[in-house]
């Protein structure tokens, strides 16, 4: 089983993915900022982070810079952001994020075909 | 006793006469029985019989000797002595033709009777030839003497020492009318002048006095002009042996001539003087007819013309101020016009002197009617009248008056002369101070005028200065208000600047938040259309489909105006790279091609060029294509045909799409590539657009220095053009 952790400040879509993602059977942890994303890192290694860049506390960007120097093996870190240019996605890119989703643009099907995607998996 | 002390003198006298001249004889003359009897001499001298002398001849007898030219005088001279007289005394010559006269005197007295009538006469015969030579030769040389002293021009007379004048030579009478007969005292006093009279006695009693000679000039008598004339006086002492004083004998030369042509060149002078030295000429003229007085003239006056044409005295000097204050009473009581025929007034009228040489006491009674006038002149004694024109510029405005009276003299020719100079000298001042006048009120008027122009010049200078003040004060105000406003309008435009931006801000902010909340909602609704809740009727997948695409909309219409706000902000990252125009095409057509599907039309790709690269930001360009396409598909109905063209001019470029749809309306023309804009046709609403797409697109073609136009298809429909600068080719 997948974990994936979503990282995403605004309760309507974190539980909005959250409940799309657990749907397909995923085990899914929320983290409401960068901050919260990093202790729930400590202690669990995910597949898949989904990662929101704009976010109070500790934003998307801040949480790469720490994160992702000592990112473990199998984590992907997918940003799913509102954001479609920005600088923030450049630094995200920089720090060594590869793929980007537009969240206004993406349904629960596209989201999981995404995730899937990432994941290696197929159903 | 005095008959006795007379008889005595003649005695002595007698015998004096006696005891110098020869006596011829006695004789004894009976008169009632005229008998003469005489001595031997007396008979011989008057050559008769001595004997019958003796006893006695009648007077006759003896008369016969006489010389016959005094004959007739010793008749008279015995006839007037028996009428009258005791004493018998007959000069007389005695001889006949081929003598030699003798002179002899009868001597003697007469005894008169009772009666008085003469009895007899006795006395003396002297030959007194010799003295009688003496004396005639005397006579002559005093004849000679006299002579000589009528004939020199000088007038001479002598006097004893005690200052009587006993001789006058013919000269002197002819000049004076007075001859030694009648020169006593006061008569002697009307000689001089009065003037000089004292002056004169002074001087000749202190000559007497003290013997010193005497040389002075005064004003003597002279009866034909009866007037009085310049002489030099001189008297001499003549001294005898012993040097006492014996007689004077004194001269007079007449230099009246001199004497007047020399006051007359000095007065000539100090005229010019006077004119020279002051331009004030009222007073120079009253100092010029002063100055004439009283040697060129007893009266003097100057008359000008005022300004009224009225004939003004200026000025009238004579010697005695009581006279000239008569005169101005005469000219007040008789003041002259113009219009007299003599006179002043005919001078200036005529400009040509007038010169009465004598006016006599008649001449004064018959012309002058008025009493008073009459008697006033009289009263001034006035010899002689010189009136000469006195010209400014040739043209008479006056004339100096010269009068002689109390003086006792008459003008001649050089003393006309004399006035014409003087006027005419005082025309050329008044001439000169006219010009000069004139000249100097000229200057002055220019003056004036260049003060008033120079005050007038300052007035406007110092307008212009004020009105340059207030033009300056009124720009410094225009400037500092322009300053203010443009301060005012920056500020406002900052303020709209501001406010723009933070309306876009606004706007980014707002659609941002709405973002979230559009995004919930497709997840919410799609979960459920897309079967993560499970089946649903179909009833309520439609419903659910209907919200979702509203969601969708609401989405689109959000992240377009975060597109907007972003682009106005200029907050567009272009990341430029090569991209293939074609390639792009081909890509959007596909993509759009369910699009197109859906509505049966078909769309198609024509390239005319071999290498459609340019270096743009892909993904901008991309939605900028993606929006024509779909624009071209949105406004044409089913069944139309959009044709899609790439074309290369000289340095871009192009891109047509040509649709056959609903087309641009005149009015919508101008507001294409505004936001919100939307067309105005039934198909607009189907669309549902955002209308910021054009607003962006033409933002994002900017941005890439390339255009996007439009222009009406040829029946139907829209092509939009997108042109791109071709890539420099290094």
């Amino acid at each position: 089983m997948h974990k994936i952790l979503i990282v995403e400040d605004e309760d309507i879509l974190r539980e909005a993915y959250y409940a799309t993602l657990s749907s397909q059977g995923y085990q899914c942890d929320v983290a409401e900022n960068g901050k919260v994303a990093l202790e729930k890192c400590q202690t669990t290694t995910y597949d898949l982070i989904l990662l929101d860049l704009m976010m109070p506390v500790m934003s998307g960007v801040k949480f790469l810079e720490k994160f992702m120097p000592n990112v473990p093996d199998g984590t992907e870190v997918v940003v799913l952001s509102n954001l479609s240019s920005g600088v923030e996605l450049e630094q995200a890119m920089d720090l060594g994020v590869y793929r980007c989703l537009l969240k206004s643009d993406v349904s629960p099907k596209e989201l999981v075909a995404a995730v899937r995607n990432e994941l290696g998996d197929e159903g | 006793m005095s008959e006795q002390s007379e008889e005595t003198r003649l005695t002595e006298a007698q015998l004096k006469e006696a005891l110098s001249n020869e006596l011829v004889g006695s004789w004894l003359w009976n008169i009632q029985k005229n008998k003469v009897v005489t001595d031997e001499r007396i008979a011989q001298a008057f050559n008769v019989s001595p004997t019958k002398a003796l006893k006695g001849l009648p007077l006759s007898t003896f008369l016969k000797a006489i010389y016959l030219d005094d004959r007739q005088r010793v008749e008279k001279e015995i006839q007037s002595s028996l009428k009258r007289g005791k004493k018998l005394r007959i000069e007389c010559r005695i001889g006949g033709p081929g003598k030699t006269h003798r002179w002899v005197v009868a001597r003697g007295s007469i005894e008169r009777d009772k009666a008085s009538l003469p009895i007899t006469a006795k006395g003396v015969i002297i030959d007194i030839t010799d003295r009688k030579e003496i004396e005639m030769a005397l006579s002559e040389s005093e004849s000679r003497l006299r002579f000589m002293a009528d004939t020199v021009p000088q007038l001479l007379w002598t006097s004893d020492t005690e200052g009587n004048i006993d001789y006058y030579n013919k000269r002197w009478k002819d000049f004076t009318g007075l001859s030694l007969g009648n020169v006593e005292r006061d008569r002697r006093s009307k000689l001089l002048h009065p003037d000089e009279r004292e002056k004169v006695e002074k001087t000749w009693n202190h000559s007497i006095k003290t013997g010193k000679p005497y040389e002075m000039e005064y004003r003597l008598y002279h009866a034909d002009s009866d007037s009085y004339l310049w002489v030099i006086g001189r008297a001499v002492p003549y001294r005898n042996k012993a040097g006492k004083i014996i007689k004077w004998y004194g001269t007079a030369t007449e230099i009246d001539e001199q004497k007047r042509s020399a006051n007359i060149q000095r007065y000539l002078a100090n005229v010019s003087k006077e004119l020279a030295s002051s331009m004030d000429y009222e007073t120079t003229l009253r100092k010029i007819s002063q100055l004439c007085i009283p040697e060129v003239a007893d009266w003097c006056s100057v008359e000008l013309l005022n300004d009224d044409n009225e004939i003004e005295q200026v000025s009238v000097a004579h010697i005695d101020p009581k006279k000239v204050s008569l005169a101005k009473e005469y000219r007040e009581y008789n003041p002259p016009t113009i219009d007299q025929p003599t006179g002043v007034p005919a001078v200036i009228r005529t400009g040509k002197s007038e010169f009465y040489p004598v006016i006599s006491e008649e001449l004064i009674r018959t012309s002058i009617a008025d009493k008073k006038v009459r008697d006033f002149m009289l009263g001034l004694h006035i010899r002689s009248i010189i009136i000469a024109p006195i010209k400014a510029q040739d043209k008479p405005i006056g004339a100096i008056t010269f009068v002689s009276s109390e003086s006792g003299r008459y003008y001649t020719q050089a003393d006309l002369t004399m006035a014409e100079d003087v006027a005419s000298r005082i025309s050329l001042s008044l001439t000169n101070v006219r010009l000069f006048n004139e000249s100097m009120q000229e200057l002055t008027r220019r003056r004036q005028l260049e003060k008033e122009l120079l005050l007038e010049k300052q007035r406007l200078e110092s307008r212009v200065k004020e009105r340059t003040e207030q033009l300056q004060a009124t720009n410094a105000g225009l400037r500092e208000e322009i300053i203010k406003r443009q301060k005012i309008e920056k500020e406002r435009i900052d303020d709209l600047i501001e406010l723009n931006r933070s309306k876009d801000e606004f706007i980014s902010l707002a659609s941002h938040q709405l973002r979230t909340p559009a995004t919930g909602v497709k997840q919410y609704v799609g979960m459920v259309l897309e079967g993560f809740m499970g089946k649903i009727e179909p009833a309520k997948r439609t419903i659910l489909e209907k919200a979702y695409e509203s969601n969708e909309r609401q989405l689109r219409i959000v992240n377009d105006l975060l597109k907007v706000a972003q682009v106005d902000a200029g907050k567009v990252m272009l990341k430029k790279s090569n991209v293939d125009l074609k390639q792009l095409l081909e890509d959007v057509i596909r993509e759009q091609a369910s699009n197109y599907k859906e509505k049966s039309q078909t769309i198609t790709l024509t390239n005319k060029v071999d290498d459609a690269t340019v270096v743009v930001d892909p993904s901008s360009i991309r939605m900028v294509v993606e929006n024509i396409i779909d624009n071209a598909s949105k406004y044409s109905e089913e069944h139309s045909k959009t044709t899609v063209t790439v074309r290369e001019k000289a340095d871009a470029i192009c891109i047509d799409v040509a649709d056959q749809g609903v087309g641009v309306s005149e009015t919508e023309n101008s507001k294409l590539f505004e936001k919100f804009s939307r067309l105005d046709n039934p198909l607009s609403t189907k669309v549902g657009g955002t209308g910021l797409g054009l607003y962006w697109a033409k933002k994002i073609m900017t941005l890439h220095d390339g255009t996007i136009t439009y222009r009406a298809n040829r029946k139907k429909g829209t092509v939009f053009t997108i042109c791109l600068p071709k890539p420099v080719k290094v």
